[in-house]
């Protein structure tokens, strides 16, 4: 068991409830400006830990940490549902979203797929946890279509390019935060299903920094060079080292398994930069809560449901 | 006062035996069959150092890439001296016995997976203030079994993938043509960063199984692969991205299908997170590669379901799409 894991939702229960506001115009993901977040998953939890049984083997731990990427996945979604709207989907479900973000049609298409695959995320953890028995799922429901996001005044849907900078963060901090979970999952049949999603969102992340590198004229490859160096401040954060000391090193890392891979493969004509690209770093809850928390709304399980 | 043995093995043998052990069930793994009782007495003499390097043979291999991980087993073969030392081949596929008492030795190379006989031997008699060199020549072939009930099995299986996308990639990126073939600059420099990622991968498993070793019964490694890449035309864009994107799409589907069979670790470092580390970065290739082919894909088709979900492909799956593709046959056990 992994009892960090708990003790961080613990910490974070203890957040001040006004970090929503505070943040509103941080401008940064995660850093200083968002010392006090909303944790992710905390408020759900909270409600939940009266019940739960400590005799399930997996059962709590394996319930948090799918809750917590359901969390994300409602970030994702509702970020998506707003940049693009609703109106392509046949049949509509629900009330019509307009879009917000003024996306090109040449890659709007792209921004469609990645919402569809965030909302099929939603519904497929959804109904993972629904089928926990020791002890009973309790998937949240979030409604989150009210976070506002502003760098110097500009908010995030009406400048395409901080629309592109968020969609890049927000991508590649979900695949550090699935990786850095998979330990906790690992002996689950939930396991597979989390790298399922894991890999997609890595998909997503590389589609979305191409398209990114293209529309402001930079090389922004798929993968990500050291820590991501040329990062703008608002998503500096995705690619650092843990906060807090926490237990994992930045994208620029170079040791792998114990292997000191620059020294190692010293010969093989890779760069030091190939070397960081080739592995992608997990994350720990902490510092996702600190990237992810300040953009999320809304009450868990506040009415609503699951979309 | 005490009989002189062969130093730093406690193995008696009468006769070579091959076993079998966990990690690759068709690498011979070679460990010297022992009985009970006590070493039988052999003449104190002198010692000196045998050694030698196992390459691939020139004919299947003109670099002679070294072959790391081969268990090398020195007999004695002089009457009144009995027993046997056995070393591993290292990364250049080099072996060396320290201090052995001079005499006359059988060497034997466990060669199942590489030749079509199971055994390759040598005689050799080692005198005084010599050291004596015994080469062996290894002809690639045969089958290899991964064995899915530990986590060294994984971790091979994993190796023979990287192997296979990176042996494709060195292939499309060293033709002739390559620039002729791919004319667009961020193209090449896409198919240079994936060739030099699968690379890094391949090493890196290597590094890192050897690095195991000590922790394991017995070190294993699976040699080299033979790529057959016949098929394919490398002078065609859009059959080297297709085939690009195969590959791609089959290294995510099998490390996500081959998490399950890794062992736990409570704190996160082990070997899932390497394998979530790597996995994520091939989707990030082939979401790449299936944007090279057709605007906004991300995926082949029909790899993302209904559920938003990347494939998670049996072992024996992803070994029959390999296998195709290479000369060796490979297959998968306790999955």
């Amino acid at each position: 068991m992994n009892s960090d894991f708990l003790k961080t939702l613990d910490a974070l229960d203890n957040a001040p409830s006004s970090r929503r506001e505070a943040l509103r115009t941080a401008g940064r993901l995660g850093g200083a400006a968002a010392l006090a977040v909303t944790p992710l998953y905390a408020m759900a939890r909270e409600s939940y830990a009266a019940k739960r049984s400590l005799s399930a083997a997996y059962g709590p731990q394996a319930h948090d940490v799918l809750n917590y990427a359901l969390t994300l996945e409602y970030l994702e979604y509702f970020f998506y549902l707003r940049a693009v709207g609703n109106a392509d989907l046949m049949p509509p479900k629900g009330e019509e979203v307009e879009a917000e973000a003024d996306i090109p049609a040449d890659v709007l298409p792209l921004f469609q797929e990645i919402r569809n695959n965030e909302l099929a995320h939603v519904r497929a953890l959804t109904t993972v946890i629904e089928d926990l028995e020791d002890p009973p799922g309790e998937p949240v429901i979030y409604e989150m279509r009210d976070f506002t996001y502003e760098v110097d005044g500009t908010d995030v849907f009406s400048d395409y390019q901080l629309f592109l900078t968020l969609a890049q963060g927000f991508e590649d901090t979900g695949v550090r935060a699935y990786k850095g979970q998979a330990p906790a999952l690992q002996g689950t049949p939930y396991l597979t299903t989390a790298l399922q999603i894991h890999s997609v969102e890595a998909r997503h992340a590389a589609a979305v920094r191409r398209v990114r590198g293209q529309t402001i004229g930079k090389d922004i490859q798929g993968w990500i060079p050291f820590d991501q160096p040329d990062a703008p401040d608002a998503i500096e954060a995705v690619y650092a080292d843990s906060i807090n000391g926490g237990p994992f090193p930045s994208e620029a890392n170079t040791t792998q398994g114990g292997v000191e891979l620059v020294a190692a493969l010293m010969g093989r004509g890779y760069s030091e930069e190939e070397i960081t690209e080739a592995f992608d770093e997990p994350l720990d809850m902490d510092s996702v809560n600190a990237i992810a928390g300040p953009f999320i709304t809304g009450e868990p399980n506040d009415g609503g449901e699951t979309p | 006062m005490s009989e002189p043995t062969l130093p730093h093995d406690e193995l008696r043998n009468d006769r070579r035996s091959f076993l079998k052990i966990a990690g690759i069930g068709g690498v011979a793994l070679v460990a010297a069959g022992c009985d009970s009782g006590d070493p039988d007495p052999i003449t104190p003499g002198e010692f000196t150092s045998l050694m030698g390097r196992i390459t691939v043979a020139a004919e299947d291999d003109p670099g002679r890439s070294p072959v790391a991980g081969v268990t090398v087993i020195a007999t004695s073969t002089d009457t009144g001296i009995q027993g046997t030392r056995t070393t591993t081949t290292d990364t250049n596929g080099m072996y060396t016995f320290e201090d052995l008492p001079v005499g006359t030795y059988t060497v034997t190379v466990a060669t199942k997976n590489f030749v079509t006989e199971d055994v390759m031997e040598e005689d050799v008699t080692i005198a005084p203030g010599n050291t004596e060199t015994v080469d062996f020549s290894l002809t690639p072939g045969g089958d290899i079994e991964f064995d899915f009930s530990n986590d060294f099995g994984v971790l091979n299986y994993a190796y023979a993938l990287e192997q296979l996308e990176a042996a494709f990639y060195a292939t499309v990126v060293n033709d002739d043509d390559f620039e002729a073939t791919f004319d667009d600059e961020d193209e090449q420099r896409i198919l240079r960063d994936l060739a030099a990622h699968e690379g890094i991968h391949r090493d890196f498993f290597e590094a890192a199984i050897i690095g195991a070793g000590g922790t394991f019964a017995a070190r294993t490694l699976l040699p080299a692969l033979t790529p057959d890449f016949a098929a394919i035309d490398f002078t065609d864009r859009d059959a080297v991205l297709d085939q690009s994107l195969v590959f791609e799409d089959l290294g995510v589907g099998a490390y996500n299908g081959a998490a399950q069979y890794l062992s736990e670790t409570e704190d996160g470092t082990g070997y899932l997170v390497l394998a979530g580390k790597i996995v994520s970065v091939e989707a990030r290739h082939a979401s790449v590669i299936a944007g090279l082919i057709m605007d906004n894909a991300i995926a082949g088709e029909e790899v993302i379901d209904d559920m938003g979900l990347d494939q998670a492909l049996a072992p024996e799956e992803v070994l029959t799409a390999a296998n195709g593709f290479l000369e060796n046959e490979l297959s998968a056990i306790n999955t």
